[in-house]
């Protein structure tokens, strides 16, 4: 069965995780995307600035998340997927923090995966297209980043999900690393080859894939059974807004500008059976904090409808 | 390259061009891509059937080309490309049966149009394909007998039909359409062309290799601006294509509206919201050396018409710098040898992406700190060095203060003369050259830079999460 997801930013708080995964159980939950990326954001990232966060040993790093290990198993959650903090790599950014991104943050980021029993961990392609001069070159640098965690991934039983992201062209939001998706099954296909095991999987996000006008059916349909986890939110087709599906319209006639026809179409014919993960932590920013509640069971209600059309 | 601009805008009254092409000529615009579209439109035609006096009848336009046409053979002003009668992607017909209606409609003025063409020895002919009440199952079903109709009526073997990439309108958001793909698109344009050669009967050995058959009845427009409007790589859809490109549609908008921008006017934080840079690379990556169409109809006529005609210089010298982009290495190759003028950021870009290729013989400056020092493995030498170059060497200004050292050249009496842009290169360093000696001239534009990053911060933040 389908599960329904949705991330923990805005919703878990370290000093009493529980009572969150209580309330995500509550609202109809069944499992969650566990941000990590909210411990090192990529907004102090790309000010080439860092907590002291990763800086953790393995052993310490267990015992911050333990409090939330617990906490989600004893409302029944799971942890389906893990985002790593990103960028990982900033070009021009400073030599130091890079290395750190790369040595530290992403395989402790796989280790925190491990600890949860999660199986999917989403990472992000290097933005380097405009430096390097094409998107094969800007590939063969997050290739050598899989391939240096692929090795203990393949270890830890969990799937590396690369996903479709945008650049920005003066503040325009046009196709970025990932958003090719018969290259990205070659790319998976050839990984998990090489290694014998499913070591690469795809992340699509529907976020960003209505900024692009991606064709949603024809893009999930073609990496098939390579899709593994999903970041469902909506927006303008203008900025990242991560709000929930069917909020956005265009015409007098409101009909929705984003394709959830095209989405719920290419998940019925790839018989897609992972979880229906929502990304739309600031939907939570934006209402109330008195309202979260309700706000948490009407992304629930938008999953079951969802399901309901894919099943 | 061919360079020419749209009609519309630039035509002030198709009946009446004279005094539009006299403007056009006298800034040295050579050519303009006829638009049928300003006098034909099946929707009209559709709408007003049942007018018996109406204008929107295909005879009636068939008589207006003519007429029209008349006009530009007295100026001799004649078009090369013309672009037939487009659907707009968001038209809907109340009664389904319309669609089909409307479809056979199209072809027929296609037809029409395509033989006004071959009247006038128009040999590129930008078509549409077929969109509206298409199921999108069908589309290369409905298309592929569609254009294969088109091509069997074409009389003229220098004719060719370019397909032309679309944005499908979902609920108001315009998306990925027919031909945005560019792999798909090349396939499509491969299939027209084999079918095309099997028909005519063309040796199959004389097909297709790289995109160029022997009976290439087909090849692609590639419109930037709907391009922009869906998002795809532009850089990644050129080079699918390949040589299939025969002609390029040099426009801007805001990536949500179609509006048909002056190119590089639809900026924010100082620097233009297209992919410039994709597109540039991807051309030049192809060698396209098709028809530089630039369509600005929005621009333009925002202007009055008074002032209109100031707008023209500015469309030339958007062509020629779109050419000279493309064509980069074109002042390169003209010489046996060739000297760098500029010991800067530029410099270093064209050692790291053309130095190898075409390896200068030294670079100089004008400023004497440098001289005598090396530079990414050049010699940096006192301008006075060029005095003595050997024979069929060029100069190659490296420096953005370009005409101030054109003119200091020419007054040393220096002729061959080229530029190099760094704008876009094949590929970038992650930072920017700075000498000791650069930060008091550079100190104002780092303020600027640094007040442009701040509000271009803010600018990100109001415009959502950055991913």
């Amino acid at each position: 069965m389908l599960k329904i997801g949705v991330q923990t930013k805005n919703i878990i708080n370290d000093d009493c995780p529980g009572k969150g995964f209580a309330l995500l159980a509550q609202t109809g939950f069944h499992c969650v995307d566990f941000s990590l990326n909210d411990y090192l954001r990529n907004s102090a990232i790309y000010q080439s600035k860092r907590n002291a966060f990763f800086d953790k040993s393995t052993v310490e790093l267990e015992e911050f998340f333990t409090p939330h290990k617990k906490g989600a198993q004893k409302a029944g959650i799971a942890i389906h997927q893990l985002h790593m903090p990103y960028p990982i790599y900033v070009p021009g950014g400073d030599e130091e923090l890079n290395a750190y991104l790369w040595n530290v943050v992403a395989p402790k980021s796989l280790e925190i995966c491990a600890f949860f029993g999660c199986s999917y961990l989403v990472v992000h392609g290097f933005k380097l297209a405009r430096f390097l001069g094409s998107e094969e070159v800007e590939w063969e640098q997050t290739e050598k980043f899989l391939n240096f965690l692929a090795p203990m991934a393949k270890e830890m039983g969990i799937t590396l999900c690369i996903e479709n992201l945008y650049d920005s062209i003066g503040g325009h939001l046009v196709e970025g690393p990932c958003c090719h998706a018969g290259k990205a099954v070659e790319r998976i296909r050839r990984m998990n080859d090489k290694y014998g095991a499913e070591v690469v999987g795809f992340c699509f996000d529907t976020g960003h894939a209505n900024l692009i006008g991606l064709d949603f059916e024809k893009f999930i349909t073609t990496l098939g059974s390579h899709l593994k986890v999903l970041h469902i939110h909506d927006n303008d087709g203008a900025s990242d807004l991560h709000q929930l599906p069917f909020t956005f319209t265009r015409t007098r006639e409101n009909l929705p500008s984003t394709d959830w026809e095209g989405f719920i179409s290419g998940l019925k014919k790839i018989r897609f059976d992972g979880a229906l993960s929502f990304e739309t932590a600031p939907v939570l920013n934006a209402f109330p904090e008195e309202m979260k509640a309700d706000v948490l069971a009407l992304i629930a209600g938008t999953g079951k409808y969802l399901r309901s059309r894919i099943l | 390259m061919k360079k020419v601009c749209a009609m519309a805008g630039t035509i002030f009254n198709p009946e009446k061009p004279g005094q539009s092409i006299r403007e056009l000529k006298t800034v040295g615009i050579q050519g303009i891509m006829f638009d049928y579209g300003i006098f034909a439109s099946a929707e009209w035609i559709l709408q007003n059937e049942e007018q018996k006096d109406s204008k929107w009848k295909p005879e009636r336009t068939v008589e207006y080309y003519d007429k029209v046409m008349a006009a530009f053979a007295e100026y001799d002003f004649l078009p090369s490309v013309a672009r037939l009668p487009f659907t707009k992607p968001q038209v809907r017909l109340k009664d389904s049966r319309q669609y089909a209606k409307l479809n056979s409609l199209i072809l027929r003025i296609n037809k029409d149009c395509i033989r006004a063409c071959e009247k006038i020895g128009c040999e590129m002919i930008i078509v549409q394909p077929l969109s509206v009440g298409v199921e999108r199952e069908k589309e290369w079903e409905t298309n592929k007998a569609f254009y294969l109709e088109l091509a069997a009526w074409c009389e003229r073997a220098e004719t060719k039909l370019l397909l032309i990439n679309q944005c499908r309108n979902l609920n108001g958001h315009l998306v990925r359409g027919i031909c945005s793909d560019g792999e798909m698109a090349a396939e499509w344009i491969d299939a027209l062309n084999r079918e095309t050669a099997k028909r005519s009967g063309t040796p199959e050995d004389a097909s297709i290799s790289d995109g160029v058959s022997a009976s290439e009845r087909f090849g692609f427009c590639l419109d930037i601006g709907n391009c922009n409007l869906c998002g795809p790589n532009m850089q990644y859809m050129a080079e699918a294509l390949g040589k299939r490109i025969k002609a390029v549609i040099l426009t801007e908008n805001d990536g949500q509206n179609n509006a048909k921008l002056l190119p590089f006017t639809s900026a924010y934080g100082r620097k233009s919201t297209l992919d410039w840079l994709g597109v540039i690379r991807g051309l030049r990556e192809t060698a396209f050396d098709g028809y530089l169409i630039l369509e600005t109809v929005d621009t333009t006529v925002s202007f009055s018409p008074l002032l209109q005609p100031y707008l023209f210089p500015v469309y030339k010298a958007l062509l020629d710098y779109f050419e000279m982009q493309i064509a980069i290495e074109g002042d390169l190759k003209k010489y046996e040898h060739i000297v760098l003028f500029g010991a800067g950021n530029m410099c270093r870009n064209y050692m790291k992406c053309y130095g190898k290729k075409y390896p200068p013989l030294f670079t100089c400056d004008n400023n004497p700190k440098l001289w005598g020092t090396e530079f990414e493995g050049l010699e940096i030498k006192a301008p006075e060095a060029l005095k003595n170059l050997p024979e069929n060497s060029g100069v190659i200004i490296c420096n953005i203060f370009y005409r101030e050292i054109e003119a200091q050249l020419h007054s040393m009496g220096i002729e061959n003369i080229g530029y190099f842009n760094d704008e876009y290169m094949p590929s970038f360093y992650f930072d920017r050259l700075k000498r000791e000696e650069d930060f008091e001239e550079a100190s104002e534009k780092e303020t600027l830079d640094a007040e442009e990053k701040k509000s271009h911060g803010k600018g990100k933040q109001a415009r959502g999460m950055r991913c």
